[in-house]
């Protein structure tokens, strides 16, 4: 194909010419070439081309140094645009953080206040830290768990309400005490199912609710770390939910929604009695 | 790790070689220029700190071609290639002068005849000094193919600036496709 002697190819005398033939052939090449003047001619006229090639393009394309500084200044202000983009972005993404650490901690609107007169008290949060415990965490998890699952609306639930054998049973395993939902209907929420969600104090059981209009509630259950292992009823709010929440017997439970104050505050006391405070 | 100037300087340095090689793929200067620049800002956005790119020169030429053809789709253009078997098609218009530009002229209007692909490939080796690895891998077409299309362009340009009139005068010499 590309033979041209029984050894030599067409390739080895490009690479000849371009200087980049394996030196182990030059030897082998340059006999070739001797035995073949009429090739070695042509050879020598490729590197002429190649040298006049390069004056070539140096004559025909000269140096533009005021076209190049023209041509860097605007590299210039083109990178300088990327970088306060970057800046921005970064700024963005430290506000983020901030705003999360805020959200979770020192941020957290804890209206105690809004139940008796103010005499609720939330043991494990003064406000300072970043960690959550008792109670303030466990409203948190309900309200991340509430934001994420509450708006999917084609699977809200891992195990439906037709399931609720299972699921409790499922749920009590992992939690390692008895957990079952309790019944909101009187109050006009049905049972829809639930799921074992992680937190960062253990597995923890969801069970969500729904009346007619769509309104939807989630119970987040779970055994207290070490805070706040008895906690009277209390209204909070996290990722935007407003909720109760309250442990009894090492056992907390937070309930969250986008019902009014008063009606959430009904449905948790509901709750709290069926669960066996109260 | 964030660009800094240094990293336009480093792009300083190949912009004359990236102005050749946009002048042959273009044909046209201003084209040229404009094609230069657009792959300069793309270089600039994909900087991201020394050490980043080891190869610079085939680095830049391969965002340039990726340029050239990205416009060539969105323009639709379909450039005229002289196909190699047309044999009659392009002949040498003058004697080569002894006078330096004027045989500088001619070769380039050899060179400018040939076809693209021919012409990309000679330059981007013989003039830039790139390897054949290295102009495979920016053209993405296999080594083979660059090889032959160099022995075809060298040939052809041979041709047309000693004016011998007489192709592959070697029958061995002749590729069979």
């Amino acid at each position: 194909m590309k033979e041209i002697d029984r050894a030599i190819s067409d390739d080895d005398l490009q690479a000849y010419v371009d200087d980049c033939l394996d030196p182990v052939r030059l030897p082998e090449i340059e006999a070739y070439l001797a035995a073949h003047p009429e090739v070695a001619q042509r050879l020598d006229a490729y590197r002429r081309q190649r040298q006049d090639l390069r004056q070539a393009f140096a004559a025909a394309v000269p140096p533009q140094p005021a076209a190049d500084l023209a041509l860097l200044h605007q590299l210039g202000a083109h990178l300088a645009r990327r970088q306060q983009r970057r800046l921005l972005a970064a700024v963005a993404m430290i506000a983020v953080i901030i705003g999360a650490g805020v959200g979770g901690g020192s941020g957290w609107l804890l209206r105690g206040a809004a139940i008796g007169s103010g005499n609720t008290t939330i043991a494990g949060d003064d406000g300072s830290g970043k960690d959550l415990t008792g109670v303030a965490a466990l409203a948190d998890e309900a309200g991340a768990a509430h934001v994420v699952f509450a708006a999917d609306r084609k699977r809200p639930v891992e195990l439906d309400a037709a399931h609720e054998a299972d699921l409790t049973k499922w749920l009590s395993n992992r939690l390692a005490h008895p957990v079952t939902p309790v019944d909101l209907a009187a109050a006009g929420f049905r049972f829809m199912g639930g799921r074992l969600i992680a937190t960062d104090h253990g597995p923890a059981a969801l069970f969500m609710y729904d009346d007619d209009k769509g309104t939807r509630l989630s119970l987040l259950i779970r055994p207290m770390a070490n805070a706040d292992l008895q906690a009277p009823l209390s209204a909070v709010k996290a990722h935007g939910v407003d909720g109760y929440a309250w442990a009894q017997h090492g056992i907390g439970f937070s309930l969250v929604g986008a019902a009014d104050s008063t009606r959430l505050q009904q449905l948790a006391s509901e709750a709290q009695r069926q669960s066996g405070g109260t | 790790m964030t660009t800094d100037r240094s990293q336009i300087n480093r792009l300083a340095d190949h912009i004359p070689a990236l102005r050749r090689y946009a002048r042959v793929l273009s044909r046209d200067g201003r084209d040229a220029e404009d094609l230069v620049q657009d792959a300069l800002l793309r270089a600039v956005d994909r900087l991201r700190g020394p050490g980043d790119v080891i190869n610079m020169k085939a680095w830049l030429f391969t965002i340039l071609h990726n340029v050239f053809v990205s416009r060539l789709r969105k323009a639709q253009v379909r450039r005229l290639d002289i196909s190699l078997d047309d044999e009659d098609t392009v002949q040498p218009e003058t004697a080569p002068s002894q006078e330096d530009a004027l045989r500088w002229r001619d070769l380039l209007r050899g060179f400018d005849a040939l076809p693209d692909d021919q012409r990309q490939i000679l330059l981007l080796v013989a003039v830039e000094g790139l390897a054949y690895a290295e102009v495979a891998a920016i053209l993405d077409i296999p080594i083979g193919t660059v090889m032959s299309r160099l022995s075809r362009g060298r040939e052809k340009l041979r041709q047309l600036i000693d004016g011998d009139g007489q192709p592959d005068k070697r029958p061995e010499l002749r590729r069979v496709k």
